[in-house]
């Protein structure tokens, strides 16, 4: 089938208004967050149902076109970086919520609900979805469950995995079926849980059955400031280590600091090191105990100051500027690169050492604002994409940091997923048969392996780019590791 | 084979195999079905070895954790090498800091528990077989407590996992970090497989700090309704219960006799089938017969966690709640009485708790959403009733989950069966609306009858192509799962 059949095909499936196929127009798919990677799709589709999905992958799969679904392309692993001659599956319309079940505390929604829309229309009734990625003003619920996402809050309440009790997918060859449903517990292998965060592989969430959480009485949210990273860093794990669970732990440095402050003027100190957010929540019975054995630690380790969220309007300006610290890092040069990686939550001391060093090293600024309570670091590393040797170095200094945290007894991503990005760093944490394992998996629901190939696997790369692809510095690194 | 050609082959692999005597290979029957061997490595290594020699030479092996779900699922299509995993009991790893552990599958959660707990934390998983059941047979069958109402399952505090494969590798998933997606979460599929696809050999955990205080309330109800409404006004609530148990009038006051409040002094019930969590009080009874409809109140229990001070308010709340809703009783339980409560809910329905005289035969769960449990117990009440069956009852409300046990005043015999199987499909019928239904504990020939595990709901060749692939010579366990799986 060429190219032109096969347009006419999708739109004979979907309808003209649902197909783009103009080079102009699909500049803005060839890329994610990941700006670094870019590959232009054939065409890109915008289903409005599972079934209209499900004919479209009927079509392709027929054709051994491939394909790839997107959501709204905040990834940052390049997990929506477009196949060679595939085409790009957008949910972007599949955006209703299907219903909210208060008394059974869940909702469907169809994959294309932006995350946040689903948090604001339950939480009248005093109801959140928890996984709350920083971009979830923007991010699909079906990208969150491809992703496996997790977000500031998920620290108490577990990621997108903890929140989903059953997705509605399209099989690779167009069949569709349910894992897991409105109630848990299905019987058999747990396809569901097999299904989160595998990255859009296995097939094309199209609808899904979330849990809904009660907000909680009472919140107590503070700004701790310090003077040195490394006291930051011990502060961190001195309250996981007192068995106290807060909903959010976050640390933003100097340099994100700087970044923030110049965006949004919340008042963050400016010749602080480093900052944490601390968000205790509960019962208002109780949480000021644990709010002094905070401080407590806090103290311990040298905070220079605690400040206090005094109302809702603060906190939700403070989390705003947090969520918004990529975009502003995006202030301080052309591009910025941003990393994801997990160490023990005891040695967040050690990887933030290794951070600093590699940014001497290497002659960049980086920035870091993450979840410090799980250990999952996310250095920002500014650069000018014009510039191939900075870019070069970007990438080598990213890779080292994770080599590092995989040293530390850590992972190589905590929530952004391997996608393109990481294809090459698989083997720092897998040997040979344990990936063997996951590839047995894709071939048992993708055979002809047309669903996003050319991501997770370090032998699939060859799907991407070897046509017209842009492609630049990602994983070159092969003497690294 | 010649089993002396297998003996002397597993003598080579595994340090201080001897083969077993007849009685010892017997009592490691599954199903009815005797295996031919009974080893137990000691380290991953030598797992490997024995299930690489076994899937060579072709022969099947069952994984055995404490043996307290052995009746789990089908009867195996065969059983030669009955691998035990008893003496890899170890925790290997402890970081209370991280709040992580690494433990081999073979260590009994009682032995976990006690062993996290000297660093002040703890697995939040409480299946029924607490003593005697190990990990990797608590993760095999997804076997969860009443701790799933705040902590989940298995599948929520599990991050990575090592595994023997059917043909002997040693493969890995997930890592040792609490957040981590890196690669397809294979250890989704593992737990609840029921060692269809790997043998679980080691295991990365995610822990809680044993909580400041606990505490119990029971407010006894004028009807299930009104418990059910309770339990979703509390749901609803600022309240953030621990656990919220629905029980029925009979067992809770079975419950209520274990712990102490209302013990009566009958006899237990014996049930050859199971050999273990038999002990303690767990079959005392107060006497009381089949469904008594007097019995007093239809209790709702609910349970919280952390520190003091939420604790108290907490549970002021729900008194308010359920006097609000209509208790007639609310009775508040701390300090020993709260732990032997807590420890004789977890007990069920392993324990068996059924009233004296009374022989259980079959125990089942259901999952279904919260608002479908009331019409689910109703309806395993009429069909009871309409059997002469005893049918006892706990659901974890929030996560819809409902174990049964139905007993009768003999243990079950063939001629029961229609009856039995009537109500279980009658059951499964409504559990498979959203939910499902899965037979635990029943005779053989029942199970054989209406299927222990019920639909995959259209998943099928998914499912058997995953087995297929993981396992293409079915060494694993071989027919024991859901559709011959
Ligand atoms: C500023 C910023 C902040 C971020 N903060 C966080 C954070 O705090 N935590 C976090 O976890 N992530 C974060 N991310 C990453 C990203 O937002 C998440 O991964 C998000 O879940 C992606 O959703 P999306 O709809 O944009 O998916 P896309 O980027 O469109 O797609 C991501 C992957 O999912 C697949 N996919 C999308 N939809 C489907 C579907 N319906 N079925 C199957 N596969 C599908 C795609 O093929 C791709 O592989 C951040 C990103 C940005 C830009």
């Amino acid at each position: 089938m060429d190219k032109e059949q096969l347009v006419d095909r999708l739109v004979a499936a979907l309808g003209r208004e649902n197909v783009i196929d103009a080079p102009d127009q699909l500049i803005v798919y060839e890329c994610d967050g990941l700006t670094i990677d870019r590959n232009a799709p054939h065409a890109v589709v915008y289903p409005t149902t599972a079934e209209e999905v499900a004919a479209v992958v009927r079509i392709l799969h027929e054709a051994g076109i491939p394909f790839v679904a997107r959501g709204a392309g905040t990834g940052l692993s390049g997990g929506s970086l477009p196949p060679d001659g595939g085409v790009m599956i957008a949910l972007t319309k599949m955006n209703r919520i299907v219903e909210v079940d208060f008394r059974n505390q869940r909702a469907l929604v169809e994959a294309g609900v932006v995350n946040l829309h689903l948090s604001k229309e339950v939480g009248r009734q005093g109801y959140h979805f928890v996984p709350d990625p920083s971009s979830q003003y923007a991010c699909t619920i079906g990208g969150n469950i491809a992703e496996n996402s997790g977000g500031p809050h998920t620290l108490k309440y577990g990621v997108t995995t903890n929140h989903t009790l059953g997705v509605e997918v399209v099989l690779p060859d167009g069949q569709v079926t349910w894992f897991g449903g409105k109630a848990d517990d299905a019987v058999g292998y747990d396809l569901r849980g097999l299904l989160i965060g595998s990255e859009g592989m296995l097939g094309i969430v199209t609808r899904a059955w979330v849990k809904l959480t009660r907000l909680p009485q009472a919140w107590r949210t503070f700004l701790v400031v310090f003077d040195r990273v490394e006291d930051a860093s011990r502060a961190v794990a001195g309250v996981v280590a007192r068995g106290i669970v807060p909903s959010a732990l976050e640390m933003i440095d100097k340099v994100a600091i700087g970044a923030i402050e110049a965006a949004y003027h919340f008042g963050f100190p400016l010749d602080a090191e480093a900052v944490l957010i601390i968000e205790l929540e509960g019962h208002e019975a109780g949480l000021d105990t644990q709010a002094e054995a905070v401080a407590a630690v806090c103290g311990e380790n040298q905070a220079r100051d605690i400040r206090t969220a005094e109302d809702k309007k603060e906190r939700a300006l403070l989390w705003t500027s947090r969520k918004r610290a990529f975009g502003a890092m995006g202030r301080l040069s052309p591009s910025y690169y941003v990393q994801d990686g997990v160490v023990p939550r005891t040695k967040i001391p050690d990887i933030m050492g290794v951070i600093q060093t590699t940014a001497e090293k290497y002659g960049l600024l980086i920035g870091n604002v993450f979840h410090a309570g799980d250990g999952n670091i996310h250095p920002c590393i500014a650069y000018d994409d014009r510039d191939a040797e900075q870019a070069r170095k970007t990438v080598e200094a990213s890779n080292e940091i994770l080599r590092a945290c995989v040293d530390l007894g850590g992972s190589i991503t905590g929530e952004h997923g391997i996608g393109y990005e990481k294809v090459d760093l698989m083997p720092l944490i897998f040997d040979e048969p344990d990936i063997q394992a996951m590839e047995t998996v894709k071939e048992v629901f993708d055979e002809r392996n047309l669903s996003n190939p050319g991501k997770m696997f370090p032998t699939n790369r060859s799907c991407i780019g070897c046509g017209t692809a842009e492609l630049k510095y990602t994983n070159r690194q092969a003497a690294l590791l | 084979m010649p089993d002396e050609a297998l003996h002397s082959r597993l003598g080579s692999l595994v340090e201080g195999y001897a083969p077993a005597s007849r009685e010892t290979l017997a009592a490691h029957a599954v199903d009815g079905v005797v295996p031919a061997a009974v080893v137990a490595p000691d380290s991953v290594e030598s797992l490997s070895a024995t299930v690489k020699m076994a899937s060579e030479q072709g022969y099947t092996v069952i994984p055995r954790g404490g043996g307290t779900k052995m009746d789990f699922g089908h009867p195996p299509s065969r059983a030669d090498i009955v691998v035990s995993l008893a003496r890899m009991n170890r925790i290997v790893s402890h970081e209370p800091a991280d709040q992580t552990a690494t433990a081999e599958a073979g260590i009994t959660m009682a032995g976990l528990q006690a062993g996290l707990g000297e660093r002040g934390q703890y697995l939040p998983l409480d299946p029924p077989h607490g003593d005697a059941g190990t990990l990797g047979g608590v993760l095999a069958t997804n076997a969860s407590g009443v701790l799933r109402t705040s902590f989940g399952t298995a599948r929520d505090m599990v991050i990575g996992v090592r595994v023997v494969q059917a043909d002997g590798t040693i493969v890995k998933s997930g890592g040792r970090v609490v957040k981590n997606v890196a690669g397809y979460d294979l250890n989704k599929l593992y737990i609840g497989s029921l060692g269809t696809l790997g043998i679980l050999a080691e295991v990365n955990l995610k822990l809680q700090p044993l909580p400041a205080a606990g505490r119990m309330i029971i407010g006894s109800m004028p009807g299930i309704s009104a418990a059910a409404e309770c339990a979703f006004r509390v749901l609803d609530s600022e309240i953030m219960p621990s656990f919220l148990e629905l029980a029925d009038p009979v067992t809770h006051s079975l419950l209520a006799g274990e712990h102490g409040a209302d013990r009566g002094n009958g006899a237990g019930s014996g049930d050859a089938q199971d050999g273990d969590a038999q002990g303690g009080g767990a079959q005392r009874g107060d006497g009381r017969r089949g469904n008594d409809r007097t019995a007093p109140g239809f209790p709702l229990i609910a349970g919280m966690f952390g520190p003091e001070e939420t604790v108290d308010w907490q549970i002021g709340e729900c008194e308010r709640l359920l006097r609000e809703t209509g208790a007639t009783g609310v009775t508040r339980l701390e300090g020993d009485a709260y732990r032997q409560a807590l420890e004789s809910m977890r007990a069920f329905p392993a324990g068996r708790l059924v009233p004296r005289g009374m022989q259980s035969g079959v125990t089942c769960r259901a999952s279904v959403t919260p608002d479908e449990v009331e019409a689910l117990y109703r309806l395993a009440e009429e069909r009871c009733g309409r059997l002469s069956v005893g049918c006892g009852m706990l659901s974890h409300f929030a996560s819809g989950h409902v174990a049964f046990v139905f007993y009768g005043e003999r243990p079950f015999q063939e001629a029961d069966y229609d009856g039995l199987a009537g109500l279980v499909e009658a059951l499964r019928t409504a559990s498979e609306q959203h939910g499902a239904f899965v037979v635990e504990h029943a005779p053989a020939a029942l199970k054989e009858r209406v299927g222990a595990w019920g639909s995959s709901r259209g998943n099928r060749h998914l499912m058997e192509m995953l087995k297929y692939r993981f396992d293409p010579k079915g060494t694993l366990n071989p027919g024991r799962f859901v559709d011959g799986i």
